[in-house]
């Protein structure tokens, strides 16, 4: 499903994103992105969503080779990726149920689709009762919920979710990783950028491990670190 | 139909989230219009003035110099014969030198001249000013004139500079406020970009197309320039009304009166309105191809 390829990318200033980076996720899969700040997770997050090219190496996203990936492409590709944020990207003057079905307006979805979709993935994320609530009205947890219920509105097959718990207390983050279990269930592939140990401990998922832009472990069954 | 609606209502939130610079740009391309709806018919009216001015001036035949004095009597009694011809008179070699003199600043130039250069002429007044074509069509051929017959040159010279200044002012004018309605409506885009980061970053995320993402913003200059054109086509409408209608009908000047159809009003409208869409539309342009990459 995704496929790095010895992938380097460096920034403006000599920075490291990515150094020779080499890992294969198959489909299906539920995997840790760990490692500390500026170790590579959101380099390697936005190369698979191809905000930027990666400098050096190859990428395949679900077969697709993102390097010849033509710039009017992209919106296709974005297409089959569902994406959740640390900062959720609600729009915050429009309510629950607006903000997941704009999703699919955007991609040109006609309006008896939205009306089938939309209270189905918010019945999925158990908010089918807050509906016409606004963002501000909801908890953190919550409103990660209606971040999830937009990118999973397509059944996209690759999930990305970049720090989704960091914004959550505990108790929170484990009601969304079992969401995003349950999603990764129904065949979807999930790939989760985290820094939260206790989490990553507990389920025990294949971890890979970035330090300074290198893969520094890719384990299956893992923990957060080896010392853990 | 769906998306045009999805386009238009994101249009119009952002309209309203942010008013004042919607205002403004719209009041930019207003006066520009405006300026523009009084310019073309001002400029195709003078414009008229000067066509329908040569054709009823005078006429100047210039004979061929030397010429015999039996060549410009049987000229004179040919002059006088035709019944079109109310009035001609004879101006000699001598009489354009002195003309010329007079017109001169310098007096003692002609002086430098080895001999006169100016031919002998005649100055010829048609009976009606609109048949002095016709006259000059059947002199022309007539052995005793030289070159080309020509109409009066003064009073279509004066008429054509003050077109022409009209027609530079005016373009000038235009050009300045076509510059600030643009990038007015620019920055009026500018900011709406910056006001739905948010709404341009989900749609990026979720895989809207550029254009996708790119219409809201167009419709939003476009809705700036046609509501600045509409309104400068009533403000103008009014103009019309209570003072060109109200002056072309006291005018004593014939002139004016049978040479008042420039453009109707109809079609001004229209192209006004086309305009302010276009400036709107440029304008909200140029501004996502520098501020929204996708």
């Amino acid at each position: 499903m995704v496929v790095f390829e010895n992938v380097s990318k460096r920034y403006p200033g000599d920075i490291v994103g990515l150094d020779d980076v080499s890992i294969s996720i198959d489909a299906g899969e539920f995997v840790f992105l760990v490692g500390p700040s500026g170790s590579g997770k959101s380099t390697a997050v936005r190369l698979m969503l191809k905000e930027f090219d990666a400098s050096e190496g190859r990428i395949q996203i679900g077969g697709r080779d993102l390097s010849n990936l033509r710039r009017s492409k992209v919106p296709y590709l974005r297409r089959s990726i569902g994406c959740v944020f640390q900062d959720f990207k609600l729009l915050t003057d429009r309510t629950v149920y607006e903000n997941v079905a704009y999703g699919l307006q955007v991609i040109g979805e006609s309006g008896e689709s939205i009306r089938r979709k939309t209270p189905e993935a918010l019945r999925l994320v158990g908010l089918s009762d807050k509906a016409d609530r606004f963002p501000h009205e909801l908890s953190g947890g919550e409103q990660q919920r209606v971040s999830i219920a937009r990118a999973f509105m397509n059944h996209p097959r690759l999930l990305i979710a970049d720090e989704p718990t960091g914004n959550l207390d505990p108790e929170t983050s484990i009601g969304i990783i079992q969401l995003l279990y349950r999603i990764n269930r129904t065949g979807t592939t999930v790939v989760m950028a985290t820094h939260d140990r206790d989490l990553v401990n507990r389920m025990q998922m294949r971890v890979i491990a970035l330090d300074e832009g290198r893969v520094v472990r890719d384990q299956r069954q893992a923990r957060y670190a080896l010392a853990d | 139909m769906r998306r045009l609606r999805f386009f238009f209502v994101e249009a119009l939130r952002s309209i309203r989230s942010n008013v004042g610079l919607s205002v403004a740009a719209t009041v930019t391309v207003l006066i520009t219009v405006f300026v523009l709806g009084a310019f073309i018919p001002s400029f195709l009216y003078v414009q008229s003035q000067v066509d329908a001015q040569k054709a009823k001036v005078d006429v100047t035949a210039y004979l061929h110099d030397p010429i015999a004095a039996a060549e410009v009597n049987r000229f004179q009694r040919k002059l006088a014969a035709d019944p079109d011809i109310k009035s001609f008179n004879f101006v000699s070699k001598d009489d354009a030198q002195r003309i010329l003199k007079e017109r001169l600043n310098d007096p003692h130039l002609m002086d430098q001249l080895p001999s006169n250069p100016l031919p002998p002429s005649f100055v010829i007044t048609p009976k009606n000013p609109n048949n002095s074509r016709e006259i000059i069509a059947r002199l022309q051929s007539d052995p005793a004139v030289d070159g080309p017959i020509a109409f009066d040159r003064q009073t279509t010279d004066k008429l054509l500079s003050v077109a022409r200044f009209i027609q530079w002012s005016g373009l000038v004018l235009i050009v300045i406020l076509l510059t600030a309605s643009l990038l007015l409506i620019g920055n009026t885009i500018r900011l709406s970009i910056f006001a739905r980061r948010r709404e341009v970053e989900v749609m990026k995320l979720v895989g809207a197309t550029n254009w996708f993402i790119r219409w809201p913003f167009v419709i939003e200059g476009v809705f700036c320039g046609v509501i600045g054109g509409l309104a400068s086509v009533l403000l103008l409408w009014g103009v019309k009304i209570s003072v060109v209608d109200n002056w072309l009908n006291t005018s004593d000047q014939g002139l004016t009166r049978d040479t008042a159809a420039t453009i109707g009003f109809t079609s001004l409208a229209l192209i006004l309105v086309g305009a302010g869409a276009v400036v709107g539309a440029l304008g909200s342009g140029l501004t996502l191809r520098r501020f929204l990459r996708v």
